[in-house]
């Protein structure tokens, strides 16, 4: 799984003896140990965002002192056999602004290495590894690059495959916080363990009926000094989780409870409650036709391995999973996108896909997709507890959602295809936003918004295709309308121009109607492409599993490359 | 080996606390909880309680200051038909303090400008902890204010301070004085109350000005032997007249220029 963060999964490999010299070490120290039949093979990739920033007082764009922001990635893999070892290289002098969303990070260095190598059954992991047990609710190691999130471990892990289905893994050790010239750890120790028993390999009848029942558990502890003169602070704050999944030919369900003892932490306001969550999800899909029911309640449930972390993104033990569509077009995905509540929501989301049949009277001669999405998110049912001597906070009832709706979103999408393989997708959103309790904008009222947008692909000609992009946003609330209109060029493989403008009007205020027009040029070959840009981005949010970090108004040019061998 | 893991709190207060004054021949180091606060930021009275109980805590041992300063959101006047929240706290010093240290959410501390936990500007969760590693240690630096005038006539406020180094010192070490106000009732954006606009806020420790340059004077550089003592005097500093300087106070501090640590710090009363 991990792997595939780094974002190692399409890298090809590159011969040893082609590397340089440190891994021309590192390669000797393995062929010492396995003998000289394979040296092994060494992968890598490199990614690089640069701006150059301009000042823009219109849109509130700001020039750092050094006019320009870095942000750079370089992984290196040696793997041969089951051994593997790399490390990753890390710079930003300096970052770029509102990057990364937690502690800042700073200076050139090492952000991340390993050794692993497997053993019959075993599997051994030290140093920096990413692990998640079960949704994640009361453990997850993970990266995010783009919103600058990283909760790596540095420590021990373990992995047993005990046989009969039964799985098991242990980790301990310390997260990454920040980032000076090299990781640097949080002051809590994680001690993780879990267990997952695979019930069609314990009996093989159930495999052969294509079904599968897997239970989990699993036991996460945080240890951290008591320093506070104030209060008695739990120093080994625990939780568990127990989890549940049923697949067959059509259906998904999976269901997961956890808990987690008294953990009073800034983002609580220090309250002793003890925390739970529990996440709810069925679907079913045969051809043509899927739906899906969710729902989930956190209640008291960030955790993090630094009780004081500094903000709600550094640090976290665990991952909260969202139950909200993430909107990939730009005006819902960045000005109104939903940010999971760790001290406690209750949300729910149904989800239906059916394709018409070709040649019916919807579907045409080529076929016609709709999706239909809704989801809600309330606040907890919940009571502050008066003279409260213990801490903690307030009652609630399990599941029970409160008044106050976060967030609701009813969205609906239609995609045909047509004779010359254009294709036409339309998108209607209706949106219930707490701007106030998302984006913590006190006193902001509740937005409520409806969006429109026309996605035309075209080919032109052969490897020529041409994308049109209509996005309008409706609302009286906020900034008022948005309009963004996208034409994207390809020639496929080689190239891509785009140019964006997105404009603002109808809001309180006249002097706001801002133009923010953005042209871009791409190019690939090979590993390699470079993509560039220049103009004006619109200050806005930027989510990942509803994780979001606020993206400040720039203006100037920016380059992204990346790289792999 | 899970349930060892797990340490249920039923009891959260601690209780007595305080410090034990010990040896009182001893000069003791003071510490400096500067708290980013702003007029709109709705969790920042639960900050300012929090420095206020370990103000109880600790007596004179902790200073506080409120620099109102961070997001412009949280800290800008607005420009309301009732004339909520128009008052401009902000300083010009504690501005570039704001941007310098990145205080790019508030409440945000920095309690003696040391590193805890591998940050510089902490939570108000942290401050009672990072305070508990400062408080106690013997000091390297005493600051005396040997005379504090504030001319009610003209406005003005003048003093006298010594610093003297405690031990061998070396490095370049800056002092920096504060002039504070205690009491001004203004609106306050409070999450804590209901309705949380509160007209008649009680704010303290408010950072008023600097009587010096915003990064200080330079009171020893190099080595500096042990027992040496430096003056920084301020003469006639204009006060402007809406200050009540009758809940005014000076705090100065000193800090080494290359880790923009505080190790010492004092505080008086304006008009004694």
């Amino acid at each position: 799984m991990w792997g595939s963060k780094l974002g190692l999964s399409s890298i090809r490999p590159f011969r040893l003896f082609n590397s340089f010299p440190f891994f021309l070490f590192l390669s000797v120290i393995s062929l010492h140990t396995f003998g000289q039949s394979d040296p092994g093979e060494i992968h890598g990739n490199l990614n690089v965002d640069a701006q150059y920033y301009n000042e823009d007082s219109t849109i509130g764009a700001t020039v750092p002192p050094e006019q320009m922001g870095i942000n750079a990635w370089g992984n290196v893999i040696y793997t041969r056999g089951k051994f593997s070892a790399g490390l990753r290289f890390e710079s930003y002098e300096p970052s770029m602004l509102g990057y990364p969303a937690g502690q800042p990070y700073s200076g050139t260095g090492i952000g991340y290495r390993y050794v692993s190598y497997k053993v019959d059954e075993l599997e051994v992991t030290l140093g920096n590894f990413f692990e998640q047990f079960g949704s994640g609710m009361i453990f997850r190691a993970y990266e995010e690059r783009g919103l600058g999130v990283d909760n790596a471990m540095d420590g021990v892990r373990l992995r047993y495959n005990a046989g009969k289905g039964l799985y098991l893994k242990g980790a301990v050790g310390r997260q990454r916080f920040g980032f000076e010239d090299g990781f640097t750890k949080g002051p809590g120790i994680v001690r993780a363990i879990d267990a997952e028993l695979s019930m069609n390999e314990l009996f093989p009848s159930l495999a052969d009926n294509g079904k599968n029942i897997t239970l989990g558990g699993s036991f996460v502890s945080k240890f951290q000094e008591d320093k506070d003169p104030l209060l008695v602070l739990p120093e080994n704050v625990g939780s568990f989780a127990g989890r549940a999944r049923y697949t067959n030919a059509k259906w998904n369900i999976f269901a997961e409870y956890a808990h987690k003892i008294n953990d009073p932490n800034v983002q609580n306001d220090f309250i002793y409650k003890d925390g739970q969550g529990m996440v709810l999800q069925a679907n079913y899909s045969i051809k043509g036709f899927a739906f899906g029911l969710g729902a989930h309640t956190y209640d008291n449930m960030s955790f993090q391995s630094d009780r004081a972390a500094p903000t709600g993104f550094d640090l976290n033990v665990n991952f909260l999973p969202p139950l909200t569509l993430p909107h990939t077009y730009n005006l819902p995905a960045t000005l109104y996108p939903y940010a999971t509540q760790p001290n406690g929501e209750v949300g729910f989301q149904g989800d239906l896909v059916y394709k018409f049949k070709k040649k019916s009277k919807l579907g045409g001669k080529y076929g016609t997709t709709i999706a239909i999405n809704y989801a809600s998110v309330f606040s907890l049912d919940s009571t502050a507890i008066p003279n409260d001597e213990n801490l903690d906070g307030y009652k609630t009832n399990f599941f029970s959602p409160g008044d106050q709706m976060y967030f609701q979103d009813f969205n609906i999408k239609l995609h045909k295809k047509f004779k010359n393989k254009s294709e036409l997708v339309l998108t209607y959103i209706n949106m219930v936003y707490d701007i106030d309790v998302i984006q913590g904008k006190p006193g902001d009222p509740v937005i409520f918004a409806d969006f429109a947008i026309v996605d035309y692909s075209i080919p032109l000609k052969k490897r020529h295709n041409l994308r049109i992009e209509l996005q309008h946003l409706w609302t009286k609330q906020d900034k008022g309308n948005w309009i963004t209109g996208l034409a994207e060029y390809t020639i496929s493989p080689g190239w891509f121009f785009s140019i964006l403008n997105q404009f603002n009007y109808g809001g309180p205020v006249d002097t706001k109607q801002i133009n923010y027009p953005l042209g871009s040029v791409g190019y690939t070959k090979g590993g390699n492409r470079i993509q560039v840009n220049y103009g004006r981005q619109r200050a806005g949010i930027f989510c990942v599993g509803g994780v979001c970090r606020q993206v400040p108004a720039a203006n100037g040019l920016s380059v992204s490359i990346t790289s792999t061998f | 080996m899970l349930f060892s893991s797990c340490d249920y709190v039923t009891n959260p207060i601690q209780e007595g606390g305080g410090i034990d004054p010990g040896d009182t021949t001893t000069v003791k180091r003071k510490v400096l909880l500067e708290d980013f606060t702003g007029h709109y930021c709705a969790n920042c009275p639960e900050a300012a309680l929090v420095a206020e109980q370990l103000h109880n805590l600790y007596g004179d041992l902790l200073i506080i200051v409120g620099v109102h300063a961070g997001p412009s959101f949280f800290v800008e006047p607005q420009n309301n038909p009732d004339g909520s929240y128009a008052t401009d706290f902000r300083t010009p010093a504690g501005d570039d303090y704001a941007q310098f240290f990145s205080i790019t959410a508030l409440p945000k501390g920095m309690v003696s400008r040391r590193e805890f936990n591998g940050s510089l500007t902490l939570s108000e969760g942290s401050w009672g902890s990072a305070a508990g590693e400062i408080i106690g240690e013997d000091a390297i630096i005493k600051i005396e204010f040997e005379d504090v005038q504030y001319d009610q006539n003209n406005n003005t406020v003048s003093t006298d301070i010594s610093i003297e180094a405690l031990t061998e010192l070396s490095g370049e070490y800056k002092c920096i004085i504060y002039l504070i106000e205690n009491d001004i009732i203004d609106w306050q954006f409070d999450n804590s109350a209901s309705p949380p606009d509160v007209p008649d806020y009680d704010h303290q420790h408010v950072l008023r000005d600097n009587l010096t340059p915003t990064w200080g004077t330079t009171v020893f550089s190099g080595t500096i032997s042990e027992g040496t003592v430096e003056q920084v005097n301020v003469n006639n500093f204009s006060l402007d007249p809406a200050w009540n300087m009758d809940n005014g106070h000076l705090v100065a501090y000193v800090y080494d220029d290359n880790t923009s640590e505080v190790f010492q710090v004092e505080e008086i009363s304006v008009n004694q």
